[in-house]
């Protein structure tokens, strides 16, 4: 039976549907309905919400509780993703399970708290010090709000890596009406093989690192933010910090092909191809359709998942279509242009930016003039 | 204070001695402070993985490596929210943080004031050396108003805060000051701090013979211990006033009160 | 199949539930739908401006490109409504504000006593909101009272379900325009 629903509330249906269990958060717009919805839901699931001071303790309390064996999110908009990306780097180097959900605004700083933004991508990724893995997921409409925010939820505890989901502010308060599939669960702890003396919490197994214990089984591990091997204690020994640090940055390397979605539309024969992500993939497939059924050979590539980036498929795409030319509509500055440009160098296909911030979505006409004449 | 500290087989079993010898320096009062915590929880009876350990950044922050119990060392200034998350998941842990005086009323002062605000079952054991230490004999919050440091090479010019009147207004449900001459006494609040069902703040004076010693001409550790002895006072409330000396004692021990974590699984029967 | 609506009005005038409504009674129709509101910072009085796009077909741009029908309760709002007006959309206004309209729109725009009857025959002037949303439905011709009633039911019981009904019929079946 399909519903209308916003996208911030299938956002918090999604987390408890898929076993969410603590929620800590700070109001801001346009992500508050999350938080809202989540402090009546929570509870009647056996769950927690927490509304804390600011966003560093709402990052750090999930932090907390994803240790403690509560499967935990956050959510928030381009200031307080600020706030939190220490945080986010503690997670990625501690490997505690954390989804992190951005519903986009128009920034810099306060910028329009109310209207559309895309410009949170870069911070996603790279936000935090240091190298680091991070999953990121964008959805572009309501019904993959829902399904993004499940797949963070479910990756980040099976890799033990955070995970953020950008939405944007048209995706987070628009109303839909939606099927929403069956849920994902979120995977959970167990006691691990080996015995509480044995257990090394940052040890490699297949690659991939040891599974938590749950709190409370005996296991009396150490966790730091602080460069460790593999029984978690810091150490400063360069054999230990290169066999961590690479470890970290392989694990999305690792599961590319698992992690990395994208929606290839109309792609045959076309000769220019348009990349846009969250509502301006959106945007750009109505534009992509409008001028297929006039004759122009365009087709479309909407990634889902932003990182780890479909550069190697993008990549594929390109070399066998050979298109006169890329066309890039973000609501930004070209923050997607630099990764579409940066998957492939060395080709000479010229990539064009349509790049509008204004609070407002990009009006197709100028993705279609890009795409015509641009 | 002739109390003799009776021989304990607490260490052995909440002491990670692979680990050591441990990062501080010779005189420093870290290691009565932890010496004291393991002491209570062998008193408690706990099993080690009952209990949560819970530490930010400094000198103070890798207190938590040495336990061994559930140990986390988090990023500057976030243990509480931390311990928060954690309290809330297992409210049949017991969750300890201990923070420095930057870590827990610097950079972590909002978290401190909220912690105590939401009454949320964590013992809060600061350890005030008065300076921050681990990065070179910084000024601290908490650093005397004229007292030279690293970054006060004139004297500091800002009044210093009180830890203890600070938990005090924001609400915390117990709160107390000790220091490290008196490690009987201080293990006696620790213990009292760790029954305590909500958000117990414990303060120790601590010294700092490295930074905090040697900018106020006490490089030597017992000289600090003994200063702590003759400028303290007992007392009942953090206000109480004595010429200058500090007041110590347990200033708040609440009872009346239902501490979050419980109080959100009510919810949940509701 | 696409129609657009757009309401513009201030915080507290009801402008949300309109679109939210007009949605809800589209998708009971088997129409995909997309709602989006745009607010100030005020939480009162400030600025509402609610779009409604609904299709036959999938709806790729969720906003109002150019409207079929525009709602406007506030004079403030209408400049800002001024790129989604094209040569066939129909502009209506609380006669109220008749004469505080531009003068680049008033040759388009239609003025209905929206609060004066829902003041004087419905002893209500907050159902204001109700009676436009029937004049939105009659214009527009595809959805019946029912879907609304169905989508009010959702969030009125009693004598403020029929209160609500009623002011949307007295939209509908106006004759004024």
């Amino acid at each position: 039976m399909s519903k209308i629903l916003m996208g911030d509330i299938a956002c918090a249906l999604a987390a408890v549907d898929a076993g969410l269990k603590f929620y800590a958060g700070y109001p801001i717009t346009p992500s508050s309905e999350i938080a809202e919805a989540l402090s009546e839901l929570l509870p009647k699931h056996k769950g927690i919400y927490l509304q804390m001071e600011d966003e560093i303790g709402s990052i750090m309390a999930a932090i907390g509780a994803s240790y403690a064996g509560y499967p935990s999110m956050t959510a928030t908009s381009g200031p307080g993703f600020s706030l939190m990306q220490e945080a986010i780097g503690y997670a990625a180097m501690a490997e505690i399970p954390v989804t992190i959900i951005d519903v986009m605004r128009a920034g810099p700083a306060t910028g329009l708290a109310t209207q559309i933004g895309e410009g949170d991508l870069m911070q996603a990724i790279w936000g935090t010090h240091g190298d680091h893995p991070v999953l990121v997921f964008s959805p572009g409409n309501v019904r993959e709000f829902y399904i993004y925010t499940q797949k963070a939820l479910f990756w980040a505890e099976k890799l033990r890596v955070p995970a953020v989901v950008l939405a944007d502010e048209v995706i987070g308060h628009m109303k839909e009406n939606v099927e929403l599939p069956e849920p994902i669960k979120i995977p959970e702890r167990r006691i691990p093989d080996v015995k509480p003396e044995q257990y090394l919490p940052y040890a490699a197994v297949d690659g991939d690192v040891v599974p938590l214990p749950p709190l409370g089984s005996g296991y009396l591990w150490h966790m730091t933010g602080s460069a460790h091997g593999e029984d978690g204690f810091p150490t400063i020994r360069p054999d230990r910090v290169k066999a961590l640090l690479d470890r970290l940055i392989s694990k999305t390397v690792k599961h590319h092909n698992e992690l990395v979605e994208y929606e290839a539309y109309m792609l045959d024969d076309a000769e220019v191809l348009v990349v846009s992500f969250a509502s301006m993939g959106r945007v750009s497939k109505g534009v992509v359709k409008e001028l297929r059924d006039r004759g122009v050979k365009v087709g479309l590539l909407t990634p889902l998942t932003m990182w780890p980036f479909f550069a190697p498929e993008l990549r594929a795409v390109v070399d066998k279509l050979n298109p006169k030319k890329i066309v890039v509509p973000e609501i930004n500055y070209g923050q997607l242009r630099i990764l579409v440009e940066w998957a492939l160098r060395g080709t000479s296909v010229p990539v064009i930016g349509v790049n509008l911030v204004n609070g407002d979505l990009i009006p197709p006409e100028m993705i279609e003039e890009a795409i015509l004449h641009g | 204070m002739a109390d003799r500290i009776p021989l304990s087989k607490a260490p052995e079993r909440w002491i990670r001695k692979k680990y050591l010898p441990h990062i501080w320096c010779p005189g420093c009062g870290l290691g009565t402070v932890l010496r004291q915590l393991v002491e209570q929880f062998e008193k408690l009876g706990w099993n080690n993985d009952e209990v949560v350990v819970v530490t930010g950044i400094g000198c103070t922050g890798r207190a938590s490596g040495y336990v061994n119990a559930q140990t986390i060392h988090t990023i500057h200034g976030r243990a509480l929210p931390t311990a928060t998350g954690i309290k809330m998941a297992r409210p049949d842990m017991h969750v300890v943080s201990l923070l420095g005086d930057g870590d827990g009323v610097g950079i972590g002062g909002n978290h401190f004031i909220h912690a105590a605000k939401r009454n949320i079952g964590i013992t809060a054991i600061v350890v005030n050396n008065r300076i921050y230490g681990m990065t070179g004999g910084q000024a601290s919050p908490t650093t005397p108003t004229g007292t030279k440091s690293s970054t006060t090479p004139y004297g500091n010019l800002e009044p210093s805060m009180d830890i203890s009147k600070l938990a005090f207004g924001a609400g915390a449900t117990f709160v107390a000051r000790a220091h490290t001459a008196n490690p009987v006494y201080l293990g006696q609040v620790i213990r009292r701090a760790l029954e305590h069902d909500g958000f117990a703040v414990v303060e120790v004076l601590s010294q700092c013979p490295t930074y905090f010693g040697r900018y106020t001409g006490m490089p030597d550790p017992v000289e600090m211990v003994k200063w702590f002895q003759e400028n303290t006072f007992m007392a009942k409330s953090p206000y109480d006033e004595q010429e200058d000396k500090i007041p110590v004692g347990v200033f708040r021990d609440d009872k009346n009160f239902r501490e979050l974590s419980k109080a959100y699984r009510a919810l949940w029967e509701e | 199949m696409r129609r657009e609506v757009y309401i513009v009005g201030s915080g507290g005038q009801g402008v949300v539930l309109m679109g939210a409504l007009l949605a809800e009674a589209y998708a009971l129709k088997g129409w995909n739908v997309a709602q989006t509101v745009i607010y100030d910072a005020a939480q009162r009085g400030g600025l509402a401006r609610s779009e409604v796009v609904v299709s036959t077909d999938e709806i790729y741009f969720p906003k109002v490109r150019i409207a079929d029908v525009v709602v406007a309760f506030s004079p403030d709002a209408l400049p800002g409504a001024l790129p989604k007006i094209g040569d066939k959309t129909l502009v209506m206004v609380d006669e109220e504000i008749k004469d505080k309209v531009p003068e680049e729109l008033k040759a388009k725009v239609v003025a209905i006593p929206f609060s004066q009857w829902a003041r004087e025959e419905l002893h209500s002037s907050k159902v204001m909101n109700m009676v436009a949303l029937g004049c939105i439905l009659k214009a527009l011709g595809d959805v019946s009272v029912d879907e609304i009633q169905r989508a009010l039911e959702e969030r009125f019981k009693g004598d403020l379900l029929k209160l609500n009904v009623l002011a949307v019929r007295m939209g509908l079946e106006a004759s004024e325009f």
